[in-house]
Parts: C-alpha cells; sequence; structure tokens
C-alpha cells in the first residue's frame, strides 16, 4: 500500500503530465512524449533529466532498422511510487475542507 | 512551478486523456489483425502441408502487428491497467483457441475445407469486434484512472 508523500519533483506540471503518461504506458519515444505534452524537444529534455537524475526516468537508445536513434522513455520502480504517492497526496489534498484555489 | 493539487489532477487527467487518445489503433488496425488469425486458422484447417505457410503468414502478421503500432504511436502498452477491457481480451483468447482447434479438428479429419473457411470468417470477424470492446474500454479505462 502506496502512502501519500508530495513529491517536489515529480509536482511540476510538465514532469507530472510525463509521469502519468509513463505510469500507464511501459515506454514512450522521446517524439510521442513531446507531442502529447506539447512541448520543444529542449523543454522535454531539460525535465527529462531532472527525472532521470532523480532516478525516476530511466532512457534506452537502441539504433532503429534506419540507422536513427530513437529514445525510449520509461519509468523506473522508484519513479512509480513517487507519483503514486504524489498522486494519493495531492487526493488528500483536494478533500481537506478549505482546499479550494484562492485564483 | 507551484501549482494546486487541483491543477495538478487536472495535469493527470489531461496526461491521461492524451495517452487513450494515442492509443487508438487506425482504421486498418484490427481488420488486419482479423485477417492474420483468420489465416492462421484457416492455415490448421486445410492441412498440412499446405495450410503451413498459410498459418505462418497468419502468425507473423499477428505477432507483427503490435510491433507495427507501437512503433507508430510511440508507445508501448502491455496492459497496465485493469478494468472491464481484460474481458474483452479473454474473450478474443477463448475464441482464437476454441476457432483455431476446431480448424486444427477439420484439417485433421476428412471434413470438407468449407468447415475451415467458416471457423476462419468466424475469428476474422470476432476479432474485429471483440477487439473494438477491448480498445473502446481500454481507452475508458485509462481516462477514468487517477
Amino acid at each position: 500500500m502506496t502512502a501519500p508523500a508530495f513529491d517536489q519533483v515529480v509536482h511540476a506540471p510538465h514532469r507530472l503530465r510525463i509521469m502519468a503518461t509513463l505510469a500507464v504506458a511501459d515506454s514512450a519515444e522521446f517524439a510521442a512524449l513531446r507531442e502529447l505534452l506539447g512541448v520543444t524537444d529542449s523543454v522535454l529534455s531539460k525535465h527529462l533529466k531532472v527525472l532521470q537524475d532523480s532516478g525516476y526516468v530511466s532512457l534506452d537508445k537502441p539504433v532503429g532498422h534506419d540507422g536513427r536513434v530513437r529514445t525510449w522513455i520509461r519509468a523506473t520502480p522508484q519513479g512509480r511510487r513517487a507519483y503514486d504517492a504524489h498522486v494519493l497526496a495531492l487526493l488528500e489534498l483536494v478533500t481537506m475542507p478549505g482546499s479550494a484555489p484562492t485564483s | 512551478m507551484a501549482n494546486h493539487p487541483i491543477d495538478g489532477l487536472g495535469h493527470v487527467r489531461a496526461a491521461r486523456a492524451a495517452l487513450a487518445d494515442r492509443l487508438a489503433t487506425p482504421w486498418w488496425y484490427l481488420p488486419a489483425m482479423g485477417t492474420a488469425l483468420a489465416m492462421s486458422a484457416l492455415g490448421l484447417g486445410v492441412g498440412l502441408p499446405s495450410g503451413l505457410a498459410l498459418c505462418l503468414a497468419g502468425l507473423a502478421g499477428s505477432l507483427a502487428l503490435p510491433f507495427i503500432q507501437m512503433r507508430r504511436s510511440g508507445l508501448s502498452y502491455t496492459g497496465s491497467v485493469r478494468g472491464r477491457q481484460d474481458w474483452w481480451l479473454w474473450a478474443l483468447f477463448v475464441t482464437v483457441v476454441v476457432l483455431d482447434s476446431t480448424a486444427l479438428l477439420i484439417g485433421l479429419s476428412a471434413a470438407p475445407a468449407r468447415f475451415a473457411w467458416v471457423a476462419a470468417a468466424l475469428l476474422g470477424l470476432a476479432t474485429v469486434a471483440l477487439g473494438h470492446g477491448y480498445e473502446r474500454d481500454l481507452r475508458a479505462a485509462i481516462r477514468g484512472r487517477q
């Protein structure tokens, strides 16, 4: 049973969306993730670097039949646990009294 | 970068909805899968050796299609979300086993080959129908779960 735990690394909107995607999909190709998030290569790379440095995602770079390197990203078990705990913490926060947005 | 918990849950929902849309297969995917599985059943039904090539071609097609879809969508999904869609998958599995076994028995017996064609056609149609149910419920389950 995962205990709720707010995670600053996961909480950033783009990183939260990356982890939400990778919590369902086993792995996602860099270009697919970029299109799903609607961000540029550099923005996605920056957030992936943060997640990778925290041990939440791993990157695999196999060479395709066409000789091109395609980057596939997957959530690590540690990353999945952190995401699950973070979502539980969010759910806990929104059910607390007085949790409505101020703006 | 701080955001309200409600916004955070909104990001999660948006990501899951976008993922569900992207996992949708193209219109030709299920008919192609149905054709591939029907070919394997027909191959079993017409018996060796002529049916072997047909059976292997169908098998190769049914194995290649998920890989093609993975490359096309840029997503690999092998069933992390539990839900009603699993029942469609089991129904398809049972249908494949029953109709492939039926086709094999037809091939081994002296029954007319047209029965093998019927089993193959049924398998093709069932694959499309059950596959549609699976995809619909899978996308709903992905959208629904936090």
